[in-house]
């Protein structure tokens, strides 16, 4: 007769048996996603630790391990300080402007009304629209000569600036173009999230006698709060990673007043070959993105209220 | 049977997925042992057929046309050909990559002195041997520096030149017609055909109407501050960017700096010029004057082109007959990293013999004796300006003035990189043209060998 210690130990034999062949199938279920984001995403990135520490040039049949160097020379290099200072604009310029905006837009369309779809898809249809030609469409809207804005304002005597080829006015312009298109996505976050929000709140705040600017501030922007930071997150890293429209619109010009660290790589990888060098750039911008992330991490302690 | 489909459609993605990721693992190989390897898996193999693959920039019409063009070599040496078309825009970003990644053509194009890295590279073929023994295949008759233009000092030819020549100006006749303003044709006839009646005739078509582009110095699809757009206006004035060995920057001169604030006051003070930036093409009849290539002449007669137009050839500076005027050499090279390398030169030395070089002349002048001489190089027929036209504009003009070539360094695409950024700067305001000028030297010297 079997002792309690053995029927124990054979019927968490079994189960652990049965958690081993379950464990089993879902292995096998995403294996196709895990070889693809191991191959695609994984192994790139260790590709590129490994480069960044190298003079690899695409020209080059032979490659040879030159540790730090590359990172010592990027302290040196002028384009890199001015990237960076640009990059931080482009951050700092469309963060906040992206967040009152959409913020705004989404007050305005949560409620039903006449048309109301009519104006979400149309806030919305940027965001389906492909990058490049995105770019490329307000590149022509933007043209000194004969761009539709200028055209616009000679028909009423003024004489429209070179909105692409100002030092001034690159970055700004890139911003209002990269912050038109990402309207819609985060509009429908915060659509969501006030949607959630406990009709109770309001109901009970109106016969206290809050209006509804403080309704707003006091019960809509504490319970969307994670969608904030949720928001928040997502545009700052797509900030720092923006390149199709640097590319379609400016090209990193007036000189290289509107470059910004992707482009930089691009660059320096594939129009001046420097493999290893655009690997360490690329690094510098992985842990930039990082610190960036945990900051706000860490920060959404202090700011971000979750109901339970 | 519910988990055994499950695992073989899991399977199956992930076979996909590997699949997809093979690529041609080429090894890294001097261009001697390449050949040497390429032969012995060259279609000589009896029964086996090869492919080629060929990377050009241009349209479908093109790529067809020269698949048609090989015909003959493919069945002679039991191969095939496919045509990858790359905008030039992007031609050589792209060349590199795969080159880096072991996964490019055969055979290739490269141009405009950007063939330097990739001819110190090790990446292309020398063929020197192969054109020298064929006495059919007639190398003197390749003009002398245009077939040397590839050799960096150890005597090579790594890529047989197919294209070359003199840029000319294209205008719409139709539009200097409407605004009644004298043609360039009529100042070429009257010997008053300068930079100044140029630049004078832009702002006439310009105060005629604002909206039409005056004149243009850039080429389609080129970067608008490119080291090329400005070469021949320079030289025309006995300024240049550098000097005839590519090892110093010479801009800085007084001639240089006077023709630099002679293009700014086009763009700027006088108008009329396009702005930089703006690639609006000849053919959409919204430009008076652009100065293109000879093939463009192709784009014009073949395009739904609803205006006349006309060619005369590049204006007059202060040097007259001595300014050289500037030209760039596209040619064919074989990829010496590639299994068919030897198939891949036999193709380079077919497509650039006489016949092909010819028969190709309405799209490209070559710098081949018996093309330049012929006449299907200026009778080109229908929807063409007339043959004496394109002789003044196109071939006259070399033999009148001369040519030069920017002469590729091993840092060409950084010189070029750091000349256009400085001349956008220069544009856009943001510096005078004496410290842009002054920055782009301090620029260019770190580069120059």
């Amino acid at each position: 007769m079997k002792t309690s210690t053995e029927i124990l130990s054979q019927k968490t034999k079994k189960h652990q048996s049965l958690n081993y062949r379950d464990s089993k199938w879902g292995y096998l279920f995403i294996m196709p996603m895990l070889l693809g984001f191991l191959i695609a995403t994984v192994f790139p990135i260790i590709a590129t630790f490994a480069y960044s520490m190298t003079n690899k040039n695409m020209m080059s049949r032979t490659t040879d391990f030159i540790w730090l160097e590359n990172y010592i020379k990027l302290f040196s290099d002028k384009t890199f300080k001015n990237t960076l200072v640009q990059t931080l604009q482009f951050t700092l310029l469309l963060l906040p402007t992206n967040l009152i905006l959409t913020l705004a837009l989404a007050t305005l369309l949560k409620d039903k009304f006449k048309g109301c779809g009519f104006f979400r898809t149309a806030v919305f249809t940027p965001v389906v629209t492909s990058v490049v030609v995105w770019g490329v469409l307000w590149k022509y809207i933007f043209q000194s000569d004969n761009g539709l804005i200028n055209a616009v304002l000679r028909m009423v005597g003024i004489t429209g600036p070179q909105w692409l080829m100002n030092v001034d006015l690159a970055i700004p312009v890139s911003v209002f173009v990269t912050l038109v298109k990402g309207l819609g996505m985060n509009m429908i976050i915060f659509i969501g999230a006030m949607l959630e929000v406990p009709r109770d709140y309001y109901e009970a705040s109106s016969l206290d006698g809050a209006t509804k600017i403080k309704q707003f501030f006091y019960i809509t922007l504490p319970n969307i709060a994670p969608s904030i930071f949720l928001v928040l997150i997502l545009t700052t890293i797509g900030s720092l990673k923006v390149f199709g429209q640097i590319k379609a619109l400016t090209e990193g010009g007036p000189g290289t007043s509107s470059y910004v660290m992707v482009y930089y790589i691009y660059q320096t990888a594939f129009k001046n070959y420097k493999f290893g060098y655009a690997s360490a750039i690329s690094v510098i911008l992985f842990l930039m993105i990082v610190a960036l992330t945990l900051l706000q991490w860490t920060m959404r302690k202090r700011w971000v209220y979750y109901e339970d | 049977m519910k988990k055994l489909s499950c695992v073989l459609l899991a399977l199956a993605m992930s076979f996909s997925l590997l699949a997809g990721c093979s690529g041609n693992s080429q090894k890294e190989a001097s261009s001697q042992n390449s050949a040497e390897n390429s032969s012995e898996s060259s279609s000589a193999k009896a029964g086996e057929t090869t492919e080629l693959k060929i990377a050009i920039w241009g349209d479908e019409a093109r790529a067809a046309a020269y698949k048609e063009t090989l015909a003959p070599f493919c069945e002679a040496n039991n191969c095939t050909v496919s045509i990858d078309l790359i905008p030039i825009g992007d031609y050589f970003d792209k060349l590199a990559s795969q080159l880096g990644a072991g996964t490019a053509p055969d055979v290739f194009w490269l141009a405009d002195a950007k063939e330097a890295p990739f001819i110190q590279g090790d990446w292309c073929v020398n063929l020197r041997e192969k054109l020298e023994s064929d006495p059919d295949y007639h190398l003197e008759d390749f003009y002398e520096d245009a077939i040397n233009s590839t050799d960096y000092g150890d005597g090579g030819i790594y890529g047989v030149p197919f294209s070359f020549g003199a840029r000319g100006i294209f205008y719409n006749k139709t539009l200097f017609e409407e605004a009644g303003v004298k043609t360039p044709q009529e100042c070429v006839a009257d010997g008053t055909w300068t930079y100044e009646t140029m630049f004078d005739l832009t702002k006439q078509i310009h105060e005629y109407d604002s909206t039409k582009i005056g004149v243009k110095l850039w080429c389609v699809g080129q970067i608008t501050n490119g080291v090329q757009n400005f070469a021949d206006i320079l030289s025309a004035y006995g300024a240049n960017l550098l000097n005839e060995d590519s090892t110093e920057f010479i801009l800085d001169s007084e001639k240089g700096l006077a023709v630099t604030k002679m293009v700014y006051d086009a763009i700027y003070t006088t108008g009329g010029h396009a702005k930089p930036g703006d690639d609006t093409a000849f053919v959409s009849g919204n430009v008076a004057m652009a100065r293109e290539t000879y093939s463009y002449m192709k784009s014009m007669a073949n395009g739904d082109i609803e205006f006349e137009w006309d060619v005369v050839p590049q204006p007059y500076g202060g040097e007259g007959k001595n300014g050289k005027l500037y030209t760039g050499y596209a040619y064919w090279c074989a990829n010496a990293s590639s299994k068919q390398a030897d198939l891949a030169a036999e193709l380079v030395k077919y497509i650039t013999t006489s016949e092909n070089l010819l028969a190709w002349c309405s799209t490209f002048m070559s710098p081949r004796t018996s093309v330049m001489e012929s006449d299907k190089i200026i009778n080109l027929g229908d929807g063409y300006p007339s043959a004496d036209k394109v002789k003044a504009a196109f071939v006259d003009s070399i033999e009148e003035r001369g040519l030069f070539t920017y002469r590729g360094t091993s840092q060409w695409t950084l010189i070029q990189t750091v000349v256009e950024q400085n001349y956008e700067m220069i544009w856009a305001g943001a510096v005078s043209i004496e410290d842009g000028v002054a920055q782009m030297k301090e620029d260019v010297t770190a580069l120059l060998d």
